[in-house]
């Protein structure tokens, strides 16, 4: 997961980010584009993370692996007590 | 002479042939028509919707959360009757409804080209006197689900009140504003959004929105969906994966 930039706590930038990823055929990611993210430090913490990333390749039904575009989504909470940490969407 | 006669065995025993297979020939079903269906009586109440659907068909499936509305709204009003015909056999139709969380009880099995069903999903509003009063056919856009509702309150004598609404004006958002959560969602992309938007809107991508809305959303808020556009198919999508995710005050703004 990302790590949350201490500065960022201190800043108390919080909030949804947003990367799109694509994902060569070996699995592995080979771009990162922040969509949206609270701020600058938060968007390099997950361009870092997601970069080394690694994705079980993606086959089209009994063909060859595919490169895949996605998009990611974290949450960036600070709690009452200040503390901050990265979650992943809730699933409904 | 012979060429003749080969000519009227033709007619009598290929052509008459045919002209019998005709007095099967699909008669569309229209509004005004009456309509017939096995121990299904009309009278019990002021209107019946009938569903005409296939376990096989897929706008049926998608179509399956507007179902679960009427069945709710039946529950709560108990002015009409929901009858699902199916061309398959009961067992298999019962279970579809069951996968699908639609909980009809009255469940038919009927040839639907008989009843003069165009294709399915099929909605047929009746009314006591088993007169069709509306059909609307396909997978039904938020505007003719709102049109369909309205007739079968038109039937039952009944008004629409504001939850049964699909659609509502930018007037009635800020009317809506002064008593509800009121969440004006705009389903565009970043770019499109951050080039102009109305004020006071939250701006989840459409194919971020299963992912985000949960998380970002309040249940208990109305949302209102917004593209700023005309494509009804982006905001059914919207709405669908909103309903499919709880969200029950949904509607979609009059652009």
């Amino acid at each position: 997961m990302p790590l949350y930039p201490e500065k960022s706590i201190k800043r108390k930038a919080k909030g949804v980010a947003v990367a799109q990823i694509m994902i060569n055929q070996e699995g592995d990611v080979s771009k990162v584009e922040i969509l949206e993210a609270p701020d600058s430090m938060i968007s390099t913490s997950v361009t870092e993370a997601v970069s080394q990333w690694k994705f079980r390749s993606s086959k089209i039904k009994d063909g060859p692996s595919v490169a895949v575009k996605g998009k990611l989504t974290f949450y960036f909470v600070i709690d009452d007590h200040g503390e901050g940490r990265v979650e992943n969407p809730k699933q409904y | 002479m012979v060429l003749v006669f080969c000519g009227i065995l033709v007619k009598r025993f290929v052509i008459n042939r045919s002209n019998a297979v005709d007095i099967d020939k699909f008669n569309e079903l229209k509004v005004g028509d009456s309509i017939e269906l096995p121990d299904i009586i009309w009278e019990k109440a002021p209107a019946t919707v009938v569903l005409g659907l296939n376990t096989k068909c897929k706008f049926c499936t998608e179509s399956a959360p507007f179902y679960k509305e009427l069945v709710e709204k039946q529950m709560t009003e108990g002015s009409f009757q929901l009858v699902a015909v199916f061309p398959e056999s009961l067992n298999e139709s019962r279970q579809y409804l069951e996968e699908l969380n639609v909980p009809v009880t009255e469940i038919r099995q009927s040839s639907l080209r008989r009843l003069g069903f165009k294709g399915t999903p099929s909605v047929v509003v009746v009314d006591r006197f088993g007169s069709v009063k509306s059909i609307s056919l396909g997978k039904l856009a938020a505007e003719d689900e709102s049109q369909m509702i309205a007739s079968l309150d038109n039937v039952t004598g009944k008004t629409s009140i504001s939850t049964n609404k699909r659609t509502i004006s930018l007037k009635e958002v800020e009317t809506l504003r002064i008593k509800n959560k009121v969440v004006v969602l705009d389903i565009r992309e970043r770019e499109a959004y951050a080039r102009e938007h109305l004020a006071g809107t939250v701006n989840i991508p459409i194919d971020e929105l299963e992912a985000r809305a949960v998380n970002e959303l309040s249940p208990d808020s109305a949302v209102v969906i917004h593209c700023n556009c005309n494509d009804s198919q982006l905001k059914d999508l919207a709405r669908t994966t909103l309903r499919s995710q709880g969200f029950e005050k949904l509607f979609v703004l009059i652009e």
